[in-house]
């Protein structure tokens, strides 16, 4: 019996040890090549360690007469937010594939966003994409869409016609834009190549928790697109609101 | 026999333990695309840092991002911004030049870094605006940027998507710590009549053409004319220089709308809006009126009222 429970016990323990992650907490940042001297002097940051620490007290002085002595003065946080609560951002799924892509037969996936601003008065999420559905070796696209009529980078339009081709996306969930009418709404990614600035999908102006948003991308290619396997990079950049 | 059925039992165990072990460990070895979701979660704080700096001075701020996802590797920049909109909402200025610019400014370990699953990184940066810096406000956005795994989705029509999370960083290049600070009321509006049922909310816009960013500390006191008084605390956001930024309520450590309460309002309500900037110095007012009349109920009457009549006359008995 007890070398039955022995046996069981090592075979778990080497389970968990292989199979599960072990977090190491970074105690300080240490390289060969890049040495800080007096970290954290004059810095008010970091976790909160106390749910009491003022955001409103000041780092170095508080009055006119320390700055003119020091010659600077730092706030870390927001004035009315008494704690210093970490921004937050998560993206579900970096990799969305789309298979093998029919002529004239969408294909769509989805993966969600998700932010906490909990410290911030607002926050904003903006998307681009680095070029449109491309393939690499010989720069062949399939365009990004202009839905059933019209649609943009900034404005969302209907796309259900299966011969209406092209990439976009359409949004869902939690501090959306308006002009994602439906799920039938589409919009185009903003297009790096082309110098078009990244556009807002998600934006509050309030103090929020766990704001979920749904990404739904959709391609839709012609009898004619070359063959070929198609890539590109969607890149999302999560700012609290100052 | 007992003695053989126990030792069937154990043996059955211990080959069931042996298994999932087994079968774990071939998964985690030939297929690590599969073991971890390809969720990237990032945390950054603080979210929002003000310096007041003379130039020629320099200060060190900590910046501790936290990886709540699968491991990643990041890359940190400092990106100038300017103001996008009215709600606080910034416009990242990513050529080459403008980032260039301020590269002097700040130091701090630019090379890939790697983050295990919960664990957390301090960027130290060191912030040094030089002496010749122009005194005014400089605004910037620290951004942690996730470096893709390009071997994901190779072979397979596929988009990848990149996270990249920020914090903001205001800097007032200042001699003294106090610059100039000048602000204008753009807005501070209501409806002028309203029925008594509607509601309706207080809007304010200030826009600040001085020499620093601030933020308004206030109120908006509302007196119903031989009634209630109401009192809003402005939220204290900031207003950066050359901007317009349009200012909510505060309900504890929440911004809210500045909403009157109450489901049903009747009678003249005088708003006025008063603050400093940054709580010191001359208050800035303004004062609006709204009139809430129960128009609904007053149409529903004479419609009663005129449907009574005209069933009178057709029915003179």
């Amino acid at each position: 019996m007890r070398k039955f429970l022995l046996s069981a016990f090592l075979l778990c323990t080497l389970y968990f040890v292989l199979c599960t992650g072990v977090a190491y907490a970074q105690a300080e940042v240490i390289s060969p090549n890049y040495i800080i001297q007096m970290p954290n002097l004059n810095s008010g940051a970091g976790l909160p360690s106390s749910s009491n620490y003022k955001v409103s007290s000041t780092i170095g002085q508080n009055a006119a007469g320390l700055f003119s002595s020091a010659g600077f003065r730092v706030k870390s946080g927001f004035q009315y937010i008494y704690s210093i609560i970490p921004f937050s951002f998560t993206v579900s799924s970096t990799s969305i594939n789309f298979g093998s892509l029919i002529a004239q037969t969408p294909s769509t996936a989805t993966n969600t966003l998700t932010v906490s601003s909990g410290g911030a008065g607002g926050y904003q999420v903006k998307a681009s994409e680095n070029n449109p559905l491309k393939i690499g070796s010989t720069g062949t696209t399939i365009p990004d869409t202009s839905c059933d009529t019209s649609c943009s980078e900034t404005t969302a339009g209907a796309w259900t016609s299966s011969s209406r081709y092209g990439f976009g996306f359409n949004m869902s969930g939690d501090d959306v834009p308006a002009d994602f009418t439906n799920s039938t709404y589409y919009r185009q990614f903003a297009n790096r190549d082309g110098a078009e600035s990244p556009q807002i999908v998600m934006s509050s102006i309030y103090v929020g928790t766990g704001r979920e948003s749904t990404v739904t991308y959709k391609v839709n290619i012609s009898g004619v697109q070359p063959a070929g396997v198609y890539n590109n990079m969607i890149t999302y950049t999560a700012i609290p609101a100052y | 026999m007992i003695y053989d059925l126990r030792f069937k039992i154990k043996t059955k165990i211990l080959l069931f333990v042996l298994l999932s072990l087994f079968i774990n460990l071939k998964s985690l070895f030939l297929n690590p695309g599969l073991v971890f979701a390809q969720e990237v979660s990032l945390s950054i704080s603080p979210p929002l840092t003000e310096i007041a700096i003379r130039p020629g001075k320099s200060i060190n701020q900590t910046i501790t991002v936290r990886n709540d996802g699968v491991p990643v590797t990041v890359v940190a920049r400092i990106v100038p911004f300017v103001p996008l909109d009215t709600s606080g909402h910034v416009e990242l200025i990513e050529d080459q030049t403008s980032i260039e610019t301020f590269s002097s400014w700040f130091y701090f370990d630019p090379r890939p870094t790697s983050l295990g699953a919960n664990e957390s990184h301090q960027y130290i940066i060191k912030i040094s605006p030089p002496e010749s810096a122009e005194l005014r406000d400089y605004y910037f956005t620290f951004i942690i940027e996730v470096q893709n795994n390009n071997n994901l989705g190779v072979g397979v029509n596929n988009t990848q998507s990149q996270a990249r999370i920020g914090a903001n960083i205001l800097l007032t290049a200042t001699k003294d710590g106090n610059p100039q600070k000048k602000v204008s009321i753009v807005k501070f509006a209501a409806p002028s009549l309203i029925d008594s049922f509607s509601g309706f909310s207080y809007q304010v816009i200030l826009s600040n053409s001085g020499g620093g960013f601030f933020k308004p500390i206030g109120k908006i006191t509302v007196d119903q004319i031989f009634g209630t008084t109401t009192t809003f605390n402005l939220a204290p956001l900031n207003v950066l220089v050359g901007s317009e930024r349009e200012i909510g309520c505060l309900d504890g450590q929440e911004i809210i709308p500045c909403k009157l309460p109450g489901k049903f309002l009747i009678g003249i309500y005088r708003a006025n809006l008063s603050f400093t900037v940054d709580g010191v110095g001359e208050s800035h007012e303004k004062q609006i009126y709204t009139v809430a009349f129960p128009f609904t109920i007053l149409l529903g009457l004479i419609t009663i009222a005129v449907t009574y009549g005209i069933i009178r006359r057709l029915n003179p008995q």
